[in-house]
C-alpha cells in the first residue's frame, strides 16, 4: 500500500481546506456493534456450509426422534400417560354411573336400588326434565287410604303455632 | 486469531486449494479481510446492516467461486474486486427502489446518517458523508479507496480494472468537488 504521508501530501497540493479536515478527523465516523466480528464469522460459516437434503432430514429427523427423544417429548408423554391412568383408575361418580347405563331398565333398577343416594330435588329435576312423566295429578290417582297418611304426616310436622293459626 | 491475521496470502491460497484444509484456510481469510472489507463496503453503503448483508454475500461468493481465483492478482485485489462488485451493485438495486429527486436523495442521506445508530462521527465527518453523496458512486469507490485507505493507483487499478492515469483524474475531480461543498457548508453554518 501507498504510505499515507504520500496520499496526504498530494491532498495538501489538490485541496488544502480538505486535507486541514483530514487531519482533523481522520477517520469516517462510523462504528459497529460490539462483538460484531467476532459473530461475523459464525454468520458466514453458516451460510457456506452446505445444507442438508431436505428429503433426508426428515426421516432423519424421525428416526432421531425414535432413538433419541428430546426431554421435551418425554416429559408431554409421560404426563400424557399419567393423566390416561388417572381417568381410568378413578371412580366413576353416581351421576356417571346413571348415565353410563346400558339402558333404560338397568337405570330404573339402578335408581331403585340406590334410591338413598339421590337427594329429592335431583329426583324432581330429573323427572321435570322427563318429557313422558304426567304431572297433572288429580284427587283419583290417590286411595283415601294414601290421602289420610298424607294429611297425617302433614299433621304432625307441623308446628302447634301454625296449627293454631289455621283453626 | 491474531496469528491468523499474519498468515501469508501464500499460505492461506493454499489451505483454500486444500479439499481438507478448505474450512482452516477460510477463517484465517475472514480473520485477516473481514475487517478491511467490512470498511470499504460500509463507506459505500453507509449503513450498517446494508454493510454486513453485503459483506456476507461478499464473503459466501468468495468461498464458493474461490476455484476461480487464478492467482494472477494478489488475493487482496482479488476480494476488494469482489466487495467493490457486491456493493455496486447493492446501490443499484436501492436506486431502482427509489423514486426520488436528487435533492430528496441528499435529504434522504442525512437524516440516514443521523438515525444510524453507528455512526457516531463529528459535524465534520457527517458533513465529508453528506458531500460524498453527491459523487457518482464509482468515483466515490475511487475516493475511499485513496482518502480513507491510502491505496496506491496502480492497486486501485488492479482492483477497479481501470487505467491508473484515469484513476488519478477521477480522484482529483472528486477532491475539488467534496472541498468546495464542504467548505461551503462550513462557510453556511
Amino acid at each position: 500500500m501507498k504510505s499515507s504521508k504520500e496520499v496526504n501530501d498530494e491532498l495538501l497540493s489538490i485541496a488544502p481546506a480538505l486535507a486541514k479536515l483530514k487531519e482533523q478527523s481522520p477517520q469516517d465516523g462510523f462504528s459497529v456493534p460490539p462483538r460484531y466480528f467476532r459473530e461475523l464469522e459464525t454468520s458466514v460459516f453458516d451460510r457456506v456450509k452446505p445444507q442438508p437434503d431436505a428429503s433426508h432430514s426428515v426421516w432423519q429427523v424421525i428416526l432421531h426422534w425414535i432413538m433419541v427423544p428430546p426431554r421435551p417429548v418425554l416429559a408431554m408423554a409421560t404426563c400424557m400417560l399419567l393423566v390416561v391412568a388417572i381417568w381410568q383408575l378413578m371412580p366413576l361418580s353416581t351421576e356417571e354411573s346413571i348415565l353410563t347405563a346400558s339402558s333404560e331398565e338397568d337405570l330404573e333398577s339402578y335408581v331403585s336400588s340406590n334410591l338413598e343416594a339421590f337427594s329429592p330435588e335431583m329426583i324432581l329435576d330429573v323427572t321435570q326434565q322427563t318429557d313422558d312423566f304426567d304431572w297433572e295429578l288429580s284427587l283419583e290417582d290417590f286411595s283415601e287410604e294414601d290421602i289420610d297418611n298424607l294429611l297425617d304426616e302433614f299433621i304432625n310436622d307441623i308446628s302447634e303455632q301454625t296449627l293454631e293459626d289455621i283453626l | 486469531m491474531s496469528d491468523e491475521k499474519h498468515i501469508s496470502d501464500e499460505q492461506l491460497i493454499a489451505w483454500l486449494r486444500d479439499k481438507d484444509l478448505q474450512e482452516k484456510g477460510f477463517r484465517a481469510l475472514l480473520s485477516k479481510y473481514q475487517e478491511r472489507l467490512y470498511w470499504h463496503i460500509r463507506r459505500l453503503v453507509l449503513e450498517h446492516e446494508d454493510a454486513n448483508d453485503v459483506l456476507q454475500d461478499c464473503l459466501v461468493k468468495v468461498y464458493r467461486k474461490f476455484s476461480s481465483f487464478r492467482g494472477q492478482s494478489q488475493l487482496y485485489t482479488w476480494l476488494y474486486r469482489i466487495a467493490t462488485n457486491e456493493a455496486l451493485s447493492f446501490l443499484r438495486k436501492q436506486k431502482r427502489k427509489q423514486v426520488q429527486s436528487i435533492d430528496d436523495d441528499d435529504l434522504h442521506l442525512a437524516d440516514r446518517l443521523t438515525a444510524d445508530p453507528y455512526f457516531d462521527g463529528n459535524q465534520a465527518q457527517a458533513q465529508l458523508q453528506q458531500a460524498l453523496g453527491t459523487l457518482p458512486d464509482k468515483q466515490r469507490v475511487v475516493f475511499n479507496l485513496r482518502y480513507f485507505e491510502s491505496m496506491s493507483y496502480q492497486e486501485m487499478s488492479d482492483i477497479l480494472g481501470t487505467s491508473t492515469g484515469a484513476l488519478k483524474a477521477s480522484y482529483h475531480h472528486a477532491v475539488k468537488k467534496i472541498e468546495k461543498s464542504v467548505v461551503a457548508t462550513t462557510m453556511n453554518t
